[in-house]
């Protein structure tokens, strides 16, 4: 059996810290590009042909409607 | 008997703007689309200002859409990956947050720019924007020219 915790006093922030930030803002500069490009993707059907709508349009010239954000980076 | 010695005057000022300079200022004006252009179009130090600033937007944006649950899917699907830690190596191996430190990001966020001048493209007289940006650089050719032959 695991005793209590020694002290509750959140550790000051370290060099692990710090890395997790600078890895957060490339992961974060990656999800402002797809932030991005769904709000692209949404408007630029009407801006074109004024055809269909993306949630109409199929990823990656697939026959049937498909997700468009498939978990290829996986 | 004394004698009056000229003190030369020393006047610095800067260097005038060149027609790169004048034909990113112009195109400014001219709504989103110049707006765009413009900032392609600009100097050296602009240019590489407009790009350090997209990206801190984007960031901010990645901060932004990583609390809705479709970026928090993607933060899922992302946040283990060998493509993300690749970039993070990367990014921190070249300092990037320390050359982005100085950098403003967008008050309206990092696609309005773009979006605004894809519906500008969209519903624009394309003809007259043709002829404005074709105005702004004969003008600016025109008075480049006449700097030229009053200087010789």
């Amino acid at each position: 059996m695991s005793g209590p915790p020694h002290s509750l006093e959140p550790r000051p922030p370290g060099l692990e810290t710090m890395r997790f930030a600078q890895r957060n803002n490339f992961l974060f500069l990656l999800l402002g590009l797809i932030s991005a490009s769904e709000q692209i993707v949404r408007v630029l059907p009407g801006l074109g042909s004024g055809g269909a709508a993306a949630e109409d349009l199929p990823a990656n010239g697939a026959r049937s409607r498909k997700p468009l954000r498939d978990p290829i980076l996986r | 008997m004394t004698t009056m010695v000229a003190i030369p005057k020393l006047v610095i000022r800067d260097p005038p703007p060149t027609p790169t300079d004048r034909l990113a200022s112009a195109l400014l004006g001219l709504g989103p689309l110049g707006a765009l252009l413009g900032a392609l179009a600009g100097p050296g130090d602009d240019a590489k200002k407009a790009v350090r600033n997209l990206i801190q937007s984007l960031i901010d944006e990645g901060r932004r859409y990583a609390e809705t649950p479709e970026g928090r899917r993607w933060v899922s699907i992302l946040g283990d990956s060998p493509l993300v830690n690749r970039g993070w190596l990367i990014w921190s191996r070249a300092n990037i947050d320390y050359h982005l430190r100085n950098a403003e990001p967008f008050e309206d966020g990092p696609i309005t720019m773009l979006e605004s001048a894809l519906r500008e493209l969209a519903t624009a007289e394309i003809e007259e924007i043709l002829t404005q940006i074709s105005q702004v650089a004969a003008g600016i050719a025109a008075t480049s020219q006449a700097e030229a032959a009053e200087n010789r």
